[in-house]
């Protein structure tokens, strides 16, 4: 009797266990809804404080409050914590906040686990710019070379455009060269815009032939567009080439009239062609008058140039430039009245305005006009004598 | 079962014969139905182990909850900004703290503490009972504190409120006072690997510092609770660990050095925590019970105080351990965040705020380890590693030196970053914090704490402290006569009259071994054992192989059944190292008691 009531009891006991079991089960399953459910709406926030934040974050970078964006993508942050695209943007507003080095933190933390990403390579790239280090251009590297997930064709061009922009203020101007060439190459042809502001910056680099092929791809591409045939006639007038520079600067100036500066040089390349006494095909008569007219404005720029810079030369003596090229024109003035009877003299003559000119250039910045011309003609007759001089 | 059948089959009688007939179907059936309901009836071990899966499933669902809940009362209190308004940073917690002093001294007074402490006294005074409402007021309260701002973790709370709905379910279940007590650490190690994400560490840690003892039973039940609790919280909270751990690599030996550093001041940090904890607590327990009810509201004004120039010591501040372990602040504020959390964290829990350490040791810990290694790094160079390495290191290390649980702190370090390569240097630095924080602090922080409370319970350290004799400090060289099985028993009568022993020990093979006594030989001798040998005569009462490396206690037991024991080799169980009798035994025990330490030469060999 004993036995069966403890075997009745471990039963009851086994049932009872089995009853607490199957409604813990139940309270679990109930809980794991709730749960979900508060889970699930606990993410939702989160995310949209985290978008909330961020949104607030950018604009405020964009509106130019770095500090104001700092805070707020750490607060971005601080709900979505592994959102990579976050983390740039805040480096990005730490970089502008000239937090350099917590921006490079944020950075190097991003770069280990996406060390082939375009844009944090790019942002790399410019920190160490700015910060003077020797591993920018590794990153515009890795950079243009690097993986983007939008527009990559764009992008890899416009990190191209900023490595150009590096080595050219770091004074590295063959790497800057090389960089231009190859956004030249990257370049589709009718992209006009594009080749035209390649051949400016090849023509701000120094580099007037590559420019000029630059602008006549741009003009291919559309034959009208000012910027191009502005450049192109730039181009052409730092080549010497100066009725190619009217052609182009004639037609710049129709398209858009406002542009002085190019009027000023279609004006300085017309009188290059036409003040020049060397010029093929001019007669005795005209070429005198040409180097008549040339002495005096050469006379008048020198006198002008001295006066600007402290010095009257018709009264001052010595051992002064300007005072010895004045008086070298003044002992040229016998010379210049016999010009009709030795028209040899014509080239002492000239010598003597070229040497003006350039003095003046020298000494009182650049010229215009006339004078402008005249130290270009000057500059060109140079060139043709030393490239004949190494003909011979 | 056919016992069980026969009451409905006797209604039958009374009803009618179809009755009677369908009963009579029906038998067998459920007669059937018993024996398959027998067989697939667990065994109370089997039942423990699916308890402690359900027990994890539950505990993890609570700390996901709480989690949610901690997160969205401080959305609700102090805003989604991570630097609040001034106002709120003021007097939120302040407010907060009043609240919650009234709900702990009128609704859930046992809601009171980090949680630790409570759940280890469940399991040695009270068999593992803790009250569910318990688990609610702490859910509540810490909630509403670590919420509304007060520099206090969730972890510790998570471990009481596991340890609590493992008790709650073991009450409902019937289970024995064993069982509940077993039920308790597994809650605990489910709940707080839930709210650590982190389930090795949690399991060491329960077992260092809730059950004391490595001697636990049970122990594949914890870690059943701790893997489904960590299951739960992943699947709801995502999987990814509790702060991004950036990458390590020791660049240097000397860097090693730089840890050193750490070490000594994660020590010193550590000790003036738990001076602090040690001097304030009581002093403001002794106050007028009216005061209880302003101190978290004081507590939480000072916090907000600080707050207003250092929002990052609010809270658990996780986010700001994240930050740090990426080098994102410089040393100076490390330090001075560490210094702030020291006291914010210290404010909140004298003032008897409900809520854990846990978070705000890691806090402190990644601060001044960032603070030291970007020190070293700006003044030192080649000592310094990545500010966020020390920080990593630094959390371990207060651990160790604050929390006093080395060997969790190690895994702490190891788990949270998921990389072996820093174990070398949480190491060092946590044995360094911890001898230092052992030398000037007797007393660890949960010990200090349970004392204060009036309670003293068990801990590992207390038994690192006090290691138990061994049996090769108790044994005596074998100078008694060993007789193997094949002697006659004459020849055993001789031998002991010759070394005038009462006892004698006799070897059998395989290397097993009988105490026979002078009386019971003597007995066999003038009966029919006259001329047989002691195998033949002796029973075979096996004397359990006892070795010199192991406890005295273990010898306790069988000393006192037999008047002598042979203690022999590990190597050959047949080989006689040293014999022990029940006055060796206590012996032993008696000059360790007068020596008041280990004794470690007691050998009487």
């Amino acid at each position: 009797m004993d036995q069966q009531a403890k075997s009745l009891q471990w039963r009851l006991r086994q049932w009872s266990r089995g009853a607490v079991l199957l409604l813990a089960l139940a309270v679990l399953a109930a809980l794991f809804i709730l749960t979900g459910l508060a889970a699930g709406y606990y993410r939702d926030k989160r995310a949209e404080l985290a978008q909330q934040w961020f949104a607030r974050g950018d604009r405020a970078l964009k509106g130019g409050r770095p500090r104001e964006a700092i805070d707020d993508l750490r607060n971005a942050l601080s709900y979505a914590p592994d959102d990579a695209a976050y983390q740039l943007r805040l480096a990005q507003a730490l970089a502008a906040a000239n937090q350099l080095d917590e921006a490079e933190t944020y950075l190097s933390d991003l770069w280990a686990r996406q060390p082939g990403s375009g844009e944090i390579n790019l942002e790399l790239a410019r920190l160490e710019a700015r910060k003077g280090g020797g591993d920018a251009a590794r990153y515009y590297d890795n950079a243009i070379y690097g993986v983007w997930e939008t527009d990559p064709v764009e992008r890899r061009w416009q990190t191209r455009l900023e490595l150009f922009a590096y080595w050219r203020a770091h004074g590295n101007l063959g790497q800057a060269q090389a960089e231009l060439l190859a956004m030249a190459a990257a370049t589709p042809e009718d992209d006009y815009r594009r080749h035209s502001l390649i051949g400016q910056l090849q023509l701000a680099s120094g580099n007037p032939r590559q420019a000029l092929t630059q602008f006549q791809a741009a003009l291919r591409a559309n034959r009208r567009w000012p910027p191009a045939l502005e450049g192109a006639g730039e181009a052409e007038f730092a080549i010497g080439d100066f009725r190619g520079a009217i052609r182009y600067l004639d037609a710049a100036v129709r398209a858009d009239r406002g542009d002085k500066d190019v009027a000023e040089k279609l004006l300085v390349a017309r009188l290059v062609l036409s003040d020049d006494p060397f010029a093929i095909g001019l007669d005795e008569k005209q070429r005198m008058a040409l180097a008549a007219a040339a002495f005096d404005q050469a006379q008048a720029e020198l006198r002008a140039c001295a006066y600007q810079r402290g010095v009257d030369v018709e009264a001052a003596s010595g051992e002064n430039d300007f005072v010895r090229a004045w008086t070298q024109g003044k002992q040229l003035g016998p010379l210049l009245r016999r010009l009709r009877h030795k028209p040899e003299n014509i080239v002492q003559v000239m010598d003597f305005v070229f040497s003006a000119e350039n003095l003046a250039a020298a000494r009182c910045g650049p010229l215009e006009g006339k004078d402008q011309a005249l130290w270009l003609i000057g500059k060109q007759h140079h060139l043709a004598e030393a490239s004949a001089g190494a003909g011979r | 079962m056919a016992d069980r059948q026969a009451t409905p089959s006797g209604g039958g009688q009374r009803g009618g014969g179809s009755l009677d007939a369908l009963a009579a179907k029906a038998a067998p059936l459920l007669a059937r139905l018993g024996r398959l309901a027998e067989a697939l009836t667990l065994r109370e071990s089997q039942l423990v182990l699916l308890l402690a899966v359900l027990v994890g499933l539950l505990a993890g669902l609570a700390v996901v909850c709480f989690r949610v809940l901690i997160e969205l009362t401080r959305l609700w209190l102090l805003g989604s900004a991570l630097a609040p308004s001034p106002l709120r940073t003021v007097l939120v917690p302040a407010v907060a703290g009043l609240a919650v002093a009234v709900l702990v001294l009128l609704v859930f007074p046992l809601a009171r503490g980090s949680g630790v402490n409570q759940t280890k006294a469940a399991v040695y005074i009270f068999d593992g009972y803790i009250p569910f409402r318990t688990v609610i007021g702490k859910f509540i309260t810490c909630g509403l504190a670590i919420g509304a701002g007060f520099s206090l973790g969730p972890e510790d709370p998570s471990l009481q409120m596991g340890a609590g709905i493992a008790s709650a379910l073991g009450r409902r279940m019937r289970f024995s006072r064993d069982k509940l007590r077993l039920l308790a650490p597994v809650g605990a190690a489910a709940g707080l690997a839930a709210a650590f994400n982190a389930p090795i560490a949690s399991v060491l840690f329960v077992i260092e510092e809730v059950i004391g003892t490595w001697s636990a039973g049970g122990l594949g039940a914890i870690v059943l609770a701790a893997v489904s609790s960590v299951v739960v919280m992943r699947l709801f909270l995502g999987a990814q660990p509790l702060f991004r751990v950036p990458p390590y690599r020791l660049a240097s030996p000397q860097e090693l050095l730089g840890y050193v550093v750490l070490g000594v001041a994660g020590g010193i940090a550590s000790l003036v925590m738990l001076k602090f904890l040690a001097y304030f607590r009581p002093r403001l327990r002794r106050l007028p019970r009216w005061t209880l009810y302003a101190q978290p509201a004081a507590a939480g004004l000072l916090i907000g105080l600080v707050g207003l120039k250092y929002p990052q010591v609010m809270g658990a501040g996780y986010v700001y351990v994240d930050q740090a372990l990426h080098g994102q602040y410089v040393w100076q504020v490390l330090g001075i965040l560490g210094g702030l959390k020291i006291l914010a964290t210290s404010l909140s829990f004298v003032s008897g705020t409900p809520g854990g350490m846990f978070a705000p040791t890691l806090f402190i810990g990644a601060m001044l380890g960032g603070a030291v290694g970007g020190f070293e790094q700006t003044y030192f160079h080649p000592l310094g590693g990545s500010v966020g390495a020390f920080a990593l290191v630094g959390m371990g290390t207060l651990f160790a030196g604050f929390l006093r649980v080395p060997i969790t702190s190690v895994f702490i370090g190891v788990e949270v970053s998921g990389n072996y390569s820093i174990i070398i240097p949480v190491m060092i630095s946590n044995t360094i914090a911890y001898l230092i924080s052992r030398r000037y602090q007797k007393l660890p922080l949960f010990d200090l704490l349970s004392l204060q409370d009036g309670i003293e319970l068990p801990s590992l350290e207390e038994q690192r402290e006090h290691p138990s004799l061994r049996i090769e400090q108790a044994m005596r060289p074998p100078e008694l006569p060993v007789l193997g099985a094949e002697k006659q028993v004459e020849e055993a009568l001789a031998a002991m009259t010759a070394a005038n022993a009462t006892a004698v020990l006799v070897r059998f093979p395989a290397g097993r071994w009988v105490v026979a006594d002078r009386d019971q030989l003597e007995r066999r001798a003038q009966g029919d054992g006259r001329g047989r040998r002691l195998a033949d005569v002796l029973p075979r009462d096996w004397v359990p192989h006892l070795h010199p490396d192991q406890p005295l206690d273990a010898a306790l037991g069988p000393a006192q059944a037999r008047p002598l024991l042979p203690i022999v080799s590990r190597a050959d169980t047949g080989k006689l190292e040293g014999v022990l009798t029940l006055d060796d035994v206590l012996g032993a025990y008696r000059r360790q008691s007068a020596r008041g330490d280990s004794g470690s030469s007691l050998l009487v060999r």
